[in-house]
């Protein structure tokens, strides 16, 4: 079905707009003053903008628009502009990590994240606000104030690409970059009810990327549909000879597949773990989605879980933790006070992890890999879960250093991400409705190392049948402009 | 026999002296989470005596399950 081209640029998905600006439908220029514009109301009423860069923005769209004019060869996004996580090294712009730690700081790389994206021509207005050093679930800040939901200023965003998946879902931005350690693509995917992939890990280089955990850290896009993920992947994916850890692995066409639908595929239901402890309303979206992939034809199969799933949350955090003690044990010693409550009391705790019980959380991967496989991938295709088990909770019933008694609700948010990590596989965070506080529900597709295109496939095929990306949050809620 | 103050003293004496950080205990977030203590939890998850194995055998792995077509030979 062809898309009607919206009358504001900044509505039109990511796929949209780059054909638009190829054909010359729309200039780059106009594009670019409609994302300006809409990060300057909607970006700033969420609490999304770290920085924003309207005059380079304004000149590279100017460029852009004289190649295209000049009939020359155009990358993959020529043109398109976009936001990113405040992470992802550029030199002549700070780089701050969500942290008063890193005020100023001036990175001296360019990413690679960001170096594969200036070669398929986007152009980068805007730096995002997150988590304190990509550090929490939830999107609290004490540094930089918190990122709210567009869908009701009130509830979080998830955690920790914040503003990736808030700007995004406010169409203010196409796409954006943003890290996956624990669930951080995902979960703001999620919570702000758009398209989030956490990939397998070396898929996406690291490098010029703010380090949390070097071996749990993924880089990865967030979007409003699955074909605009899938682009944004085609431009990222690939070995990096600046990131060592990056897989020299062949990248397949991840848009090839979109239109194949589901037809045949297996998708494997977990019978445990993944589906305890959910809510009621949770569950019922849940049920919805397996009935849309059982009318489009797929295969559904129960899949008991390895036992050993239910340690993954924790080693997860575990592994995190002492990782990140290692990167920030300086600033821990002389500036423990320039940190986020939440930051420092979850680095703090990595100081006790002893080396052995590291080391020995690290060796498990391989071993609860093998199993998982063993038990999902001999007999599935894809695996389909809740992504968020409850619904989008509030900033208020989410702060720890107010409430001890959320850090139970933070363990619960990170349920049906932190196994993916642990295990290394891709994850597909998508939209699946809305619960009754009106704000986005969602499922996750996980399938086997790097088969990303097949998580693309299967999760097109079931935006297809439910077109949630179509529907967006009025934020009605923001204060009229003066 | 240990009770709570000697849990925290050996905490804090592990945190200043083999850390060399000054931070309040009451702040810090168990990262193994919950009640648990590092060593239970990863003793109940398997931790065991690998003598045979080589470190980077996860990411062996994690190709080893790759579609064929993407991998090269």
């Amino acid at each position: 079905m062809a898309e009607t081209f919206p009358s504001n640029p900044a509505d039109a998905t990511l796929t949209a707009v780059r054909d638009a600006v190829r054909s010359r439908r729309v200039s780059s220029l106009e594009v670019t003053e409609a994302i300006m514009e809409r990060l300057e109301t909607r970006g700033r009423a969420v609490n999304a903008i770290a920085g924003l860069y309207p005059d380079a923005g304004r000149a590279d769209a100017k460029a852009a628009d004289k190649v295209i004019a000049a009939g020359k060869t155009a990358g993959v996004l020529h043109g398109v502009p976009l936001a990113h996580k405040d992470m992802f090294y550029r030199p002549g712009r700070p780089s701050e990590c969500g942290s008063k730690l890193r005020q100023g700081y001036q990175p001296k790389v360019l990413s690679g994240a960001l170096k594969r994206l200036d070669q398929a021509g986007a152009i980068d207005v805007a730096r995002l606000n997150m988590n304190e050093f990509a550090y929490g679930v939830t999107g609290h800040n004490d540094w930089t104030g918190n990122v709210t939901n567009p869908w009701n200023p009130a509830h979080i965003t998830g955690g920790s690409s914040s503003g990736s998946g808030a700007s995004v879902a406010a169409r203010a931005n196409f796409a954006a970059l943003g890290s996956d350690t624990g669930g951080s693509i995902r979960l703001p995917a999620a919570c702000c009810g758009v398209t989030g992939m956490k990939v397998t890990m070396g898929r996406v280089s690291r490098f010029g990327a703010m380090p949390l955990s070097h071996s749990l850290d993924t880089v990865g896009p967030l979007t409003r549909t699955v074909a605009d993920n899938a682009l944004m992947l085609s431009v990222l994916a690939g070995h990096d000879p600046d990131d060592a850890s990056s897989a020299r692995i062949a990248v397949p066409d991840y848009l090839a597949g979109l239109e194949m639908g589901v037809a045949g595929l297996r998708v494997g239901l977990p019978v445990s773990y993944f589906r305890d402890s959910l809510s009621p309303e949770v569950e019922q979206r849940f049920e919805d989605a397996i009935a849309v992939f059982k009318a489009a034809g797929a295969v559904i199969v129960d899949i008991p879980m390895p036992a050993s799933i239910r340690f993954t949350n924790s080693l997860t955090s575990l592994i995190i933790a002492t990782e990140g003690a290692a990167l920030h044990q300086k600033w821990l010693q002389t500036r423990a006070n320039d940190y986020c409550r939440q930051t420092i009391g979850r680095l703090a705790g990595g100081l006790l992890t002893p080396a052995t019980r590291y080391l020995q959380a690290l060796d498990l991967r391989r071993t609860l890999l093998a199993e998982f496989a063993e038990l999902v991938f001999r007999r599935v295709d894809i695996l389909l879960t809740p992504m968020l088990p409850m619904p989008v909770p509030t900033i208020v019933a989410t702060d720890v250093g107010a409430r001890p008694e959320a850090a139970e609700v933070l363990a619960g948010i990170g349920h049906c991400s932190r196994p993916v990590n642990f295990l290394g596989l891709p994850g597909l965070s998508l939209p699946a409705g809305f619960t009754q506080s009106g704000l986005p529900a969602s499922i996750q597709l996980v399938g086997r190392p790097y088969d990303e295109a097949l998580l693309y496939q299967a999760g097109c095929a079931y935006e297809r049948e439910t077109d949630w990306p179509s529907r967006a949050p009025d934020m009605a809620w923001m204060e009229p402009a003066a | 026999m240990t009770n709570d103050n000697d849990d925290d003293r050996a905490l804090g004496q592990w945190l200043s002296s083999l850390q060399g950080s000054n931070i309040e205990l009451s702040g810090i977030i168990n990262p193994s989470r919950g009640s648990r203590n590092v060593g239970a939890l990863l003793d109940d998850a398997g931790a065991d005596l690998n003598f045979d194995r080589e470190p980077p055998e996860f990411y062996k792995l994690l190709l080893d399950l790759a579609p064929k077509d993407l991998t090269r030979g």
